[in-house]
């Protein structure tokens, strides 16, 4: 257990100075966030529901009771927080201060969860994942206003995708719900709280789209091949027998029935046709988030 | 410059508060944890007052977890009278106006109460929002949510595959073999707004009357919005039979009501409509033809007959296969052959139920899962 515990330890520890790091470092690009900033001053945007200042969410009501929660470290709790330097990040990312405070809280309990790391090494690892997911979502943020910024007015937008050191970071598994409801309470949890938790949609990442998407291409034309020889055999095995059964012509008003069969045919042809011309023609699989 | 801004927004009566909750989540939760996405995020959720009173309380909690509910009052009218969904829709767009949101740089995403949005469909919005040239995108839905695999289940696989035939029509001049969605799509607001929703008394599928509109106005402006969406199929066989009696209405309600359907687009729905009539009969002769012997006339049906079942279940077998990757409980093949026709059956019999009954603009087709409370508790506090 002992040894088990000192792995855990320093494991993480390094995690811990990278995120300081990273925390210290948002406020710092000034310069390159500028023209975004003097955009968006010149037209200032409305405002969204959703990028709700952080300090006006309960951080700590937990369960319906408050949790004061342990006291974070002085050395991490007086990270600084500086204000940020454009008004784009509310507008573009409304949740990049939410998710520094985030990290930081969660850092002071990470700290604080140290101390009591016997007790507590099931809700520290979630803690520490917590952490790690918000820094690297925070700093893919921030590289996002950094690209953003050095564009001019459409262009930002088209271009501003994030670095692909960080597309398959695996933000797509969301910890569990049932890892937060139950068990003792993290540290920190309570301010955690607030964060939307995954219902099965949460599951509904780009990389299963792009594997659904790319079996189907990769199968278009043996499907084509498929369709069209197994409609032929059936087609020709249906011929034989009409003509093996050698049956005389039907009268009329008997003979028109099977006119309603055919009635779809156009419909199926301009079907099979639109679909594999959708799959090929278009490029349907998407770039990691 | 404006910064452009996508207005999620979930349209319906409200009383499935599960499914709607689960769906505006889905939105809330995709957003938080795809970063960087070049666009502001809006959640409207416009409900029936109806709708609302059945739990107040989840739409509370939305509203505090960042969504806005919009309640369509009692006494709201549109200038033409409209009813049911489309009046819901209109009132949004009047909504928009007031706020300043029907602009160029503003979209709309329409959701049913049951459409929850995965990452992908995020990041198909963002693609599809950075070009200029389409006003409108759509794309392929999957029916996975709740899946148990039961004849409603197994039928809706089909439609997921059909949505490439869909997306080509639709992008086609004319839409060829009239296709659209009523979720899942993008519009651009001001585009939107300027069409608006609003027609004489009850429009059973207000989805295609908007869609022959805006293609009358504006020509094919129509894309491919890449990103799935995820919906779940009905619960009940007969819940099925009123889905589609509902969108056999709104086909003839086109075809016989609509003044701007151009004379050819038309016949081209009249068509659509006519091949799913001929479903029934269709059945019917090849039952009597064992008892009529028909004879050499099988020489001319005979050369399609082949290319016809193979389609038809082509659509069932890459309809799984795309839910594959969603889909928790697996059936046995025979278990799901005997459900998948089952499921058929009720497709088949549809077109014409719709003829003998009418829907109701308040038919309720339940989309909270069997014995889920429909007050759902919220998912985050």
């Amino acid at each position: 257990m002992l040894r088990e515990l000192d792995r855990l330890v320093s494991d993480l520890a390094p995690k811990r100075s990278e995120g300081s790091h990273v925390v210290e470092a948002a406020p710092a690009p000034a310069v390159a966030e500028a023209p975004v900033g003097a955009i968006l001053a010149r037209e200032p945007l409305e405002e969204v529901p959703l990028d709700e200042p952080p300090a006006t969410r309960p951080p700590t009501d937990v369960d319906g009771a408050r949790d004061p929660g342990p006291a974070p470290r002085a050395s991490l709790e007086d990270a600084p927080h500086a204000p940020p330097a454009v008004e784009t990040p509310y507008a573009v990312t409304p949740y990049l201060e939410e998710r520094l405070r985030l990290a930081n809280v969660a850092l002071g309990g990470f700290g604080a969860g140290l101390d009591d790391l016997d007790a507590r090494s099931a809700s520290l690892r979630e803690t520490a994942q917590t952490l790690e997911q918000e820094l690297r979502q925070a700093q893919r943020e921030l590289d996002f206003l950094r690209g953003s910024a050095r564009l001019e007015e459409e262009r930002p937008l088209a271009t501003a995708a994030p670095p692909r050191t960080f597309v398959d970071a695996g933000v797509e598994r969301p910890p569990s719900p049932r890892v937060w409801s139950t068990g003792r309470v993290a540290p920190g949890e309570g301010a955690l709280r607030g964060r939307p938790m995954a219902g099965a949609f949460g599951e509904y990442t780009t990389s299963r789209y792009n594997r659904t998407i790319s079996d189907l291409k990769a199968r278009r034309r043996r499907l084509a091949t498929y369709t069209v020889a197994f409609a032929a055999l059936i087609s020709t095995g249906l011929l034989i027998l009409t003509f093996l059964a050698r049956e005389p012509m039907p009268p009329l008003y008997v003979a028109i029935l099977p006119a309603v069969w055919m009635v779809p045919v156009p419909f199926f042809l301009a079907s099979f046709l639109g679909t594999h011309r959708v799959l090929r023609r278009n490029h349907l699989n998407l770039p990691g988030p | 410059m404006r910064l452009r801004t996508v207005l999620f927004q979930v349209t319906a009566i409200g009383r499935n508060v599960g499914a709607l909750d689960e769906s505006v989540r889905s939105v809330l939760y995709w957003l938080r944890n795809t970063p960087g996405l070049p666009f502001r995020p809006l959640v409207w959720v416009v409900v029936e007052p109806e709708g609302f009173a059945t739990s107040p309380k989840v739409y509370r909690a939305l509203e505090r977890d960042g969504a806005e509910v919009l309640v369509v009052p009692r006494e709201y009218r549109t200038r033409l009278g409209t009813r049911g969904k489309a009046r819901a829709l209109q009132y949004a767009c009047d909504r928009r106006r007031e706020r300043g949101l029907s602009e160029p740089w503003a979209w709309v995403y329409h959701q049913d109460e049951e459409t929850c949005v995965g990452q992908d469909t995020l990041l198909g919005i963002a693609d599809f929002v950075r070009q200029r040239e389409l006003l409108v995108g759509s794309g392929v839905i999957l029916y996975p949510i709740d899946w148990v695999g039961n004849p409603s289940h197994v039928q809706e696989l089909t439609r997921s595959y059909d949505d490439f035939r869909v997306l080509d029509s639709m992008t086609l001049p004319g839409n060829p073999t009239a296709g659209f969605h009523g979720s899942h799509i993008l519009v651009r607001a001001d585009v939107e707004d300027s069409v608006g929703w609003d027609a004489r008394g009850y429009a059973p599928a207000e989805d295609l009357t908007f869609e022959i509109r805006l293609r009358a106005r504006y020509g094919s402006v129509f894309g491919i919005l890449r990103g799935f969406a995820y919906e779940k199929g009905a619960f009940g066989l007969y819940d099925q039979l009123r889905q589609r009696r509902r969108w056999v209405h709104g086909v003839l309600y086109a075809i016989l009501r609509s003044r701007e359907l151009p004379a050819r687009r038309r016949l081209t729905v009249l068509y659509s409509a006519l091949s799913w009539f001929s479903a029934l009969p269709s059945v019917l002769v090849l039952a009597i033809s064992v008892i009529l012997h028909l004879g050499p006339v099988l020489y001319a049906t005979g050369v399609f007959t082949g290319f016809i079942w193979v389609s038809m279940i082509t659509g069932y077998v890459e309809g799984y296969r795309l839910h594959r990757e969603y889909v928790v409980r697996r059936h046995g093949f025979w278990r799901l052959f005997a459900h998948g026709i089952a499921g058929a059956v009720v497709d088949v019999l549809a077109p014409w139920f719709a003829l003998l009954t009418r829907p109701t603009m308040r038919d309720f087709i339940s989309k909270d899962r069997p014995g889920a409370a429909s007050t759902a508790a919220p998912a985050s506090g």
